[in-house]
């Protein structure tokens, strides 16, 4: 009987001895190594991985418009806008409505809007922008960057710069004739 | 070395084998072998001879890629395993 249970301690020990090693260099998942061939470090056309950063929140750009020339005539008065809003873009005469301001005048350095009885006089280059709250405020047209027109180029003489009075002029006419011929 | 290569994918071009240090207890078997593939194959393949309960060491690796995108690679690889001087008799 004891010999046996001596046996039986043995058979129990040697298991225990056989299993150990397994545990301990137990096989590392192939899986966890396909990142090598998934980004290939041969592959000179290979991305950097995807950032899951969240994305910080883009605030739309406010609407605004701008009075970018005026071109008075014997027959017409005509103001041009520039905006970042299509629908505020283009060509308005007296009476005219932008963004809910009705144009009442114009005149060769600017025009009066008015909204719900309230006059607002916008000289040339002036911009208009909604504000968080909705409004519609009057603000330093310094500040504004033209989409349409580019730097003057070295090779531009002076009466050629597009803040030369001659250029605003040349160019308003040349966009009336663009929008005749539509 | 066959059941890397069938679980790899990866078929050896070229093999050398031979006997190193024949003259100690312990020799070694030593294998160079070149082969061509895909760099998920030769991942597998070195996976399954690091894990292959047979005291296999890579002493030298040597990836060369065909292309700029890196689809084929060629390898030259160089390996050894200790053998046992009562087994080797």
């Amino acid at each position: 009987m004891k010999h046996e249970r001596c046996i039986l301690t043995m058979i129990i020990t040697l298991a225990l001895y056989v299993s150990a090693p397994a545990q301990s260099s137990q096989k590392a998942d192939f899986s966890e190594f396909s990142i090598i061939s998934a980004r290939n470090i041969f592959n000179s056309e290979r991305r950097a991985a995807r950032q899951h950063m969240a994305e910080p929140s883009e605030t739309p750009a406010p609407d605004e418009f701008r009075l970018i020339g005026i071109l008075i005539t014997d027959w017409s008065s005509l103001v041009f806008f520039e905006s970042n809003q299509p629908e505020y873009k283009g060509l308005r005469k007296t009476g005219d409505h932008i963004a809910g301001f009705a144009i009442r005048s114009i005149r060769t350095d600017g025009l009066t809007l008015e909204k719900g009885g309230i006059r607002h006089e916008m000289p040339v280059t002036a911009v208009m922008r909604r504000n968080e709250a909705e409004a519609w405020e009057l603000v330093d047209s310094s500040s504004w960057m033209p989409t349409t027109t580019g730097p003057p180029s070295q090779e531009q003489t002076a009466d050629e710069r597009p803040d030369s009075g001659s250029d605003v002029l040349k160019k308003l006419m040349e966009r009336r004739r663009l929008e005749g011929n539509k | 070395m066959q059941t890397w290569s069938a679980l790899s994918g990866l078929s050896p071009g070229t093999l050398r084998p031979r006997w190193r240090d024949t003259d100690g207890d312990s020799p070694k078997f030593e294998m160079r072998m070149t082969a061509s593939g895909p760099l998920g194959a030769i991942a597998r393949f070195l996976y399954e001879a690091e894990a292959d309960p047979l005291p296999v060491s890579i002493e030298e690796l040597g990836m060369t890629a065909r292309d700029n995108r890196g689809s084929v690679i060629d390898i030259n690889l160089r390996f050894s395993s200790l053998v046992l001087k009562e087994v080797s008799k």
